[in-house]
């Protein structure tokens, strides 16, 4: 019964001021146990906000990002689940399954975080899944024309994972859900 | 402590007239508490019924209230994302509730973790406080209107750990009698009995180091491993009992087993509602109401009750031991800063766990319903004890007064408040607890009896001044039933009383000697204290046991004694304390001189006028029982002073020993005069006592009365420079002295005849 918040790619404050409200209201201490950031953040005073919500963090280096000491990729186990983390700029093509499934191999988790595109994307792939939070101020991307924010939070309990999607599409806070079990070499969805 | 020795005091202490689960220590408590019906005419049958109820209204409680989000609502296939996520704010979600829930357990966790460490192989293991846990957790959301207090796990554990005991009573069972345990399905046994056989005595093997040895139902002792197979019937009653509650054929299938290892939690839930939610009328015990911080609409002090209970214990600590509760009130120790921990958890943190389960046999083994006389409940008439309208309420409050008299000596000894909270909140491991409980017993039915004299209680605002036959119930309760009002004011009231008393003598004094006057009709010391012996006489003749006999007839000695010295005094017109022989023989003659003397005397300090003034317009019985009030109060006190100091002036008074129990009756004389002694008054004194044994009588009689008129004009002179109520630290001092100097020269005085 662990709940793990996935985002990154927030751009504060190049590219943006802050967070939506309406994202900032739904975060509030105490019910999240891990946070894993893809990167890009930029500055400092987010990553304070950031432990403020939780202080277990884990974060990983995009390429505005302008605290040089975090790692490129990072792997923490969570439960029964592996969790790879990568901001996703070093993967090219930018983006492409194949490629990131290559970096899931590598790192050799379960599930991959990555970001960069700022375009949510969750795919399951050869037993294990993908996930791709998007950018949770909705900060303009270059390879991307519709950017909505968004962020995933994974509540991790046994061997089976349910993934939450909040988007903020229209101001109103739609949220998704999707289940992934995981087991020895392949894994069922719902 | 073994769960064999357990089992072993289960027995032993069975207070109740059912005897049909001496063993079964957790059902007994389950009839007492009202879970299972407890006529004795129940079956085991409706036992069986009743229990599984209970345990099924428990599992539908569960059910709803514990959440578990993952599981789909049911009924509804796709539920709405935007309420049911994990972030979401609204607190109708399933999520939101999980999140409270979770608070709820992180608080109980924190208590639960530090529950009785001593015994923490039980009660830390993880089955157990998973149960713990469940129950406080279903019981704090089930009444939200009270959520959870430290405390409550105190509570809970001991019904648990009595339900556990019970079931590894039936384990022990179900070992030595196997064959009567048999899968009975269709009425035919899947296996045969075999002849081969099993220990007959079944207390012989579940305590091997037990001293007392049960007789089994042939009226021998059981030899070693006898080889006899039992039928049923010639089980002994008990085991005939625990092989039935634990049937699984019985009525209600396995949820009606009375004793089941599976239900542990439901039955420990519905015992530990049942406790703090007992009472069904206003009167009975409900601990849950201790734990409430506000007072309840119908109350009548308008106190929470647990303040309220306090005072309770404090008023009832008053009517047995004056002393101690004085000798308390005036260190400023409020019953509720020990009361609180004692009613909250039921003394569960005042004994160790075997003996706490004794305690608990007695008070649930009192009736928690409202005592009701005549129709008329105590509570809805308006008297301020809630909690002594019950016998169970009445035991709890005798066990703490009898707890806190255990505690008597060292109590009295100490000099400040934290100390003696140390000492009370501290209660000693190795108690005679059969004692205590006798004591509480008692006080038990003293207190039920004010309940039943409602005119002695502290009644609330509504009704005003209390009885006429104050003087009959005092005398028929046996006790210095005080007049007094609602406890706060009973506190003061005493310390008034002792000023005014003290006020009251300061002015006899200089009264008389502003008179000088040898044969006036007026108090004289001596009459004064013929007074107030007789007065202590029909006192002591009321109490029972307070005043050995021995000491009534040492009283009606110094009586005489002094009624023969006023015949004897000299005639020395200096004299200055009046000998007169003119006695005034009737219990008002107090009062009435109090008047008289207001008009003759001139220069009289205006403070005590008014004050009398109340008193003589007020009641005069009243009076009377407060001064014996005093007495007796201050008797006890200063007998110990008294013990010390005649042991020390062994070198004056030869006759030491045989004249101390006469000294004692002189103290409570003494003290209503108080003289004042400096130092080296007590020199001048000591040498003229001594020349007092070789000088003949009148000049013996004429140099103590000097010196007790001396000590009066240093009391007066103190007085003067400091009012009766800030009196210093060292002035108290010099009274106590005065006060032992006044015990010898009446020794001396005795020791004359």
């Amino acid at each position: 019964m662990v709940l793990v918040l996935a985002l990154g790619d927030l751009h504060v404050p190049h590219r943006a001021a802050d967070l939506p409200p309406k994202f900032k209201s739904m975060l509030v201490p105490g019910k999240i146990q891990h946070i894993i950031c893809t990167g890009n953040l930029c500055i400092k005073e987010i990553h304070d906000y950031l432990k403020t919500i939780c202080p277990d963090l884990h974060i990983v280096r995009g390429e505005f990002d302008e605290d040089a000491r975090y790692p490129e990729t990072k792997t923490l186990t969570i439960g029964q689940f592996k969790l790879g983390l990568c901001h996703g700029h070093q993967v090219i093509p930018w983006g492409d399954l194949d490629s990131l499934a290559m970096l899931q191999r590598q790192l050799d988790v379960d599930i991959l975080v990555t970001g960069h595109t700022h375009q949510f994307t969750a795919y399951k792939h050869e037993g294990g899944v993908v996930i791709n939070p998007g950018s949770a101020t909705g900060a303009y991307s270059s390879i991307n024309q519709d950017v909505n924010p968004s962020f995933v939070l994974m509540d991790i309990d046994g061997l089976r994972v349910v993934v939450y999607v909040y988007e903020l599409i229209d101001g109103e806070v739609k949220v998704d859900k999707i289940d992934f079990k995981k087991t020895s070499t392949s894994n069922s969805a719902p | 402590m073994t769960i064999s020795e357990e089992i072993q005091r289960a027995t032993c202490a069975s207070p109740s007239g059912d005897h049909r689960f001496e063993k079964l220590r957790g059902v007994r408590w389950r009839i007492n508490l009202g879970i299972l019906p407890s006529s004795p005419s129940s079956t085991i049958d409706e036992l069986r019924r009743v229990t599984a109820d209970s345990r099924r209204r428990y599992a539908a409680l569960r059910r709803r209230l514990l959440i578990d989000p993952h599981l789909p609502k049911k009924g509804i296939n796709s539920p709405d994302l935007t309420i049911d996520n994990p972030l979401s704010q609204n607190p109708e979600s399933t999520w939101g509730r999980f999140f409270r829930n979770a608070e709820l357990e992180k608080t109980l966790d924190q208590d639960l973790s530090r529950l009785y460490p001593e015994h923490g192989s039980y009660f830390q293991s993880s089955g157990c406080q998973g149960m713990l846990r469940r129950i406080l957790l279903l019981w704090c959301l089930k009444h939200p209107e009270i959520g959870y207090r430290q405390g409550m796990h105190e509570l809970l554990a001991p019904l648990l750990y009595v339900l556990q005991v019970d079931v590894q009573y039936l384990t022990e069972v179900r070992s030595n009698y196997e064959d009567q345990f048999t899968d009975l399905f269709d009425e035919l046994a899947f296996q045969e009995r075999d002849s081969a056989a099993y220990d007959f005595d079944i207390k012989k093997v579940l305590d091997d180091s037990m001293e007392e040895e049960e007789e089994d139902e042939n009226g021998t002792h059981a030899t070693k491993k006898k080889k006899k197979p039992k039928r049923f019937d010639e089980l002994d009653t008990e085991t005939q009992t625990a092989v039935l509650l634990s049937d699984a054929y019985g009525a209600e299938g396995e949820l009606g087993i009375v004793l089941s290892d599976k239900f542990l939690e439901h039955d420990a839930y519905s015992m530990f509602d049942a406790l703090m939610y007992g009472g069904s009328s206003l009167g009975s015990v409900s601990v849950a109401n201790f734990f409430v911080y506000s007072a309840p609409s119908d109350s009548v002090t308008g106190l929470p009750p647990v303040i309220e209970a306090s005072s309770a214990l404090y008023y009832l600590l008053s009517l047995v031991d004056a002393s101690l509760h004085s000798h308390l009130v005036e260190l400023g120790v409020e019953p509720q800063y020990f009361a609180l921990r004692w009613l909250r958890v039921l003394f569960g943190r005042e004994f160790p766990l075997s003996n706490l389960l004794t305690v608990w046999d007695e008070i649930f083994s009192a009736d928690n319903t409202e005592v009701v006389e005549r129709g008329v409940s105590a509570v809805e008439d308006g008297f301020e004890f809630r909690i002594l309208s019950s016998p169970r309420g009445a035991l709890v409050a005798g066990m703490a007064v009898s707890m806190i008299l255990y505690l008597r000596s060292s109590l009295l000894a100490t000099e400040n408040a934290t100390s003696s909270l140390k000492r009370l909140l501290n209660f000693p491991e190795d108690v005679d607890l059969c004692k205590v409980i006798e004591k509480a017993k008692s006080l038990q039915s003293l207190a039920l009896e004010i309940n039943a004299r409602r005119d002695l209680l502290p009644k609330g605002s509504r009704k005003p001044m209390r009885g006429h036959s104050l003087s009959v119930d005092s005398i028929s309760l046996g006790g210095s039933a005080s007049p007094v009002g609602s406890v706060p004011e009973s506190y003061w009231e005493e310390k008034w009383r002792v000023l005014n008393s003290k006020e009251e003598e300061e002015e006899e004094a200089r009264r008389r000697k502003a008179s000088r006057r040898q044969n006036t009709v007026k108090k004289s010391w001596s009459e004064r204290v013929k007074l107030r012996l007789s007065r202590t006489e029909s006192d002591a003749s009321d109490r029972s046991g307070n005043k050995p006999p021995i000491r009534r007839s040492l009283l009606d000695d110094l009586s005489k004694q002094l009624g023969d010295k006023d015949s004897v005094s000299p005639t020395n017109t200096d004299t200055d304390i009046e000998r007169s022989s003119t006695v005034s023989g009737s219990p008002s003659g107090d009062c009435e001189d109090n008047g008289s003397d207001k008009g003759k005397s001139e220069d009289h300090v205006e403070l005590p006028l008014p004050v009398r003034e109340n008193e003589s317009e007020g009641k005069s019985v009243v009076n009377i029982f407060r001064d014996r009030n005093i007495l007796s109060g201050k008797f006890q006190r200063f007998w110990r002073l008294g013990r010390n100091l005649s042991g020390e002036e062994t070198s004056e008074t030869k006759e030491a020993k045989p004249i101390e129990p006469e000294a004692k009756p002189i103290e409570p004389v003494a003290k209503p005069v108080e003289p004042e002694a400096k130092p080296m008054d007590h020199e001048e004194e000591e040498e003229r006592t001594n020349s007092d044994s070789t000088e003949g009588h009148g000049n013996a009689l004429k140099n103590t009365g000097r010196s007790m008129l001396e000590h009066i004009k240093v009391i007066e002179s103190v007085l003067e420079q400091s009012s009766p109520e800030n009196m210093a630290d060292n002035h108290r001092l010099t009274v106590e002295e005065a006060l032992r100097e006044l015990r010898r020269l009446g020794t001396m005085l005795l020791s004359e005849m």
